[in-house]
């Protein structure tokens, strides 16, 4: 349903006189995949790996820098902005911080209903209607449409965020950390809301999170991001159990679990490297474990190989364990 | 009456309770009402004349002089003694309390021009022979109606860009800003003086040519605005909804901005007053002849014998100023949101 083939994302860093270019940051760096209709993809990678510029240019409410991205096989780069905006019903996005994405000013009502009163003809009867219907199915009452985002919770208030994000009936959905501002068992009960309506709708979703047992939790298949590059894909069950990539393993070993194995684990030293002056080659080689020679000094480039059916890793890290 | 939300109660009651500017704010509306009545207050026309069994209000229809049996077809001047006599025979009249307009030349003054106050002018008259109160009257009347519609101009056009600057941002917002820095370095009154030598300035030449340069004053404050708002997630949000960039900066971002337009009206609105009065104090503002305070600055000026010139026109825009900056003051405290949550 949708495909992403060699999606770049670069910001110009500008400055100094007549504000001239003198750099870029690789946000996101030749990324393809595809997501089915139905399937709930995952996304992990730690701060600044390029889950949220890539989430924002699928449905280009950041403009990508090159790329081609196909929804029902058409490439939608090319749409003008009026096309664009028909077709916005389809996607719709859920953000991190409950707090930041609704306007304070507006009363619940009047921020589910936006969507509404641009894209369809309905009446004021059915508006409500459809408003009511939405804010039971996110287990909310009716009653709550009369207030203001203040006076709700954190999980309550992602509760408003998802109704938001469905009351167009979209197709995809981008679920951008959605339960990462919020506690663990609020965090549950809005994943089970996900999936919930995910079947009710039969939504596609980009979920896109750095907690993997959450994403353990929801996704079909998992996508792992370091500097803006793919390093590895596969279903969540093959990635969990047998991952190939030095990072997708160092990420899962070292999640925080309560009851802890005390076992070798792969720390990694250092910080993500600066995307505006990425490592050449391979891009993860400054913080591998254990690096070959050639991958030492950048002269494997990246770039996936199927290691087994439908499971990809990046060429040049596969054999680094 | 319209239910105010629990922040904007709060914001009045931080405003009620600064005294000096809940004072300040009811004092300037209340001379500001007064004044939009001058015409019933100082004026060289009769409230209500009763003549042969009909009630006439001159105020609003112009009755000729043969209508009270009079000579001439011209406008009943009934400030002349003939007239006066004309409609007592018949009638009566109920004068303002103050019985000149700002621009009725006083003919039966016993002392030369400007004389000093007496009961029957109150503040004196100044050199041209006409009520120095009636003026002021009818001045502050001007200055503050100039004042308002000058600062309601200047925030629209100011809003507007400021909102297009922020919102859009990058180059529009370059090309704009080096536009405004140009802009704001032409020296207002020279356009002014090269204007008037081509037309006589009037209060609509006026406007145009401060508006000209006093709309900048809102974009910076405008523009931070929407610069900062426009990456809020709920601004995301709707841009993902597909709403216009219309319905989102009137919807989403304009109240962001209303704060800090509302903190700069009353400090523009004085700028303004302060801007005529210059204007007519260097004679290039409103034509001869208008009330104004600024040209009764000048005739202070020019007649230092005769101190309650000056002295009233001083205090005139002293006060008024005042009000108007202390009103600010209190605005600005209160919707302070550092302040908004003290609990007095």
């Amino acid at each position: 349903m949708i495909e992403i083939r060699n999606l770049k994302k670069y910001f110009p860093i500008k400055g100094g006189f007549f504000n001239k270019q003198y750099g870029e940051v690789k946000a996101v760096e030749n990324v393809s995949f595809k997501i089915p209709e139905g399937e709930i993809l995952g996304l992990v990678g730690e701060s600044g790996s390029g889950k949220t510029t890539l989430g924002r240019s699928i449905i280009r409410l950041i403009e990508p820098s090159n790329g081609k991205i196909f929804y029902n096989n058409k490439n939608i780069i090319k749409f003008k902005e009026k096309e664009m905006r028909e077709l916005r019903k389809d996607f719709q996005i859920i953000f991190q911080d409950p707090f930041a994405s609704l306007d304070p000013r507006k009363k619940v009502f009047d921020i589910i209903s936006q969507g509404l009163k641009i894209h369809t003809k309905m009446n004021k009867e059915e508006i409500y209607e459809k408003v009511k219907t939405i804010i039971n199915d996110v287990g909310l009452q009716e009653e709550h449409l009369k207030r203001y985002p203040h006076e709700f919770s954190g999980g309550q208030r992602q509760r408003i965020g998802i109704a938001r994000a469905l009351v167009l009936d979209p197709k995809f959905i981008i679920a951008d950390e959605p339960v990462s501002a919020l506690d663990v068992t609020i965090q549950a009960q809005i994943l089970n809301l996900i999936l919930e309506l995910k079947e009710k709708y039969s939504l596609t979703i980009l979920f896109i999170s750095h907690d993997l047992s959450v994403i353990n939790q929801i996704a079909d298949r998992v996508m792992v991001m370091y500097l803006g590059h793919m390093v590895e894909i596969a279903s969540t069950k093959k990635l969990f159990s047998n991952p190939r990539h030095p990072y997708t393993r160092s990420l899962i070993e070292t999640a925080p679990q309560i009851f802890r194995k005390d076992k070798k684990k792969i720390i990694l030293k250092g910080d993500i490297p600066s995307p505006i002056n990425p490592p050449s080659g391979c891009v993860f080689r400054t913080r591998c474990p254990n690096p070959s020679h050639d991958c030492k000094h950048g002269n494997i480039e990246m770039g996936l190989i199927e290691v087994s059916p439908e499971h990809w890793v990046d060429q040049c890290c596969v054999n680094c364990n | 009456m319209i239910k105010l939300s629990p922040l904007n109660r709060r914001r009045l009651k931080n405003f009620n309770s600064n005294r000096r500017g809940f004072y300040s704010f009811w004092i300037f509306i209340l001379l500001l009402i007064l004044s939009l009545f001058a015409d019933f207050i100082a004026n060289d026309k009769p409230l209500i004349i009763k003549y042969e069994n009909k009630i006439l209000f001159p105020i609003f229809k112009t009755y000729q002089e043969t209508y009270f049996n009079g000579d001439f077809e011209t406008e009943a001047d009934y400030r002349d003694p003939y007239v006066k006599n004309l409609i007592n025979e018949k009638g009566w009249m109920v004068w303002p309390i103050i019985p000149y307009s700002f621009d009725t030349i006083i003919r039966d003054l016993e002392i030369p021009v400007p004389s000093p106050p007496s009961a029957k002018n109150w503040l004196g008259t100044d050199d041209q022979a006409r009520d120095v109160l009636a003026r002021l009257i009818y001045g502050f009347r001007i200055s503050v109606l100039f004042g308002l519609t000058l600062t309601f101009f200047s925030m629209i056009f100011g809003v507007t860009a400021g909102a297009i600057q922020g919102y859009f941002g990058g180059n529009i917002d370059l090309i704009f800003q080096r536009f405004m820095e140009i802009w704001s370095a032409i020296p207002t009154l020279y356009v002014l003086i090269i204007l008037a030598s081509v037309v006589q300035p009037n209060f609509w030449w006026l406007l145009l040519i401060l508006l000209l340069f006093s709309w900048m004053g809102y974009v910076g404050v405008v523009r931070a605005e929407f610069l900062r708002a426009r990456n809020f997630d709920y601004v995301r949000a709707a841009r993902a909804l597909g709403v216009s960039n219309i319905t989102i900066i009137f919807r989403h971002l304009l109240p962001n901005a209303t704060v800090a337009t509302i903190t700069f009206l009353p400090f523009s609105l004085s700028a303004s007053v302060t801007a005529l009065s210059g204007l007519d104090f260097l004679g290039f503002g409103l034509p001869p002849g208008s009330a104004s305070l600024g040209e009764m600055v000048n005739q202070g000026r020019n007649n230092l014998q005769a101190p309650w010139l000056g002295l009233t026109s001083f205090f005139t825009l002293a006060i008024m100023l005042s009000l108007l900056v202390f009103t600010g003051e209190a605005i600005r405290d209160s919707l302070d949101p550092r302040k908004t949550f003290v609990n007095k």
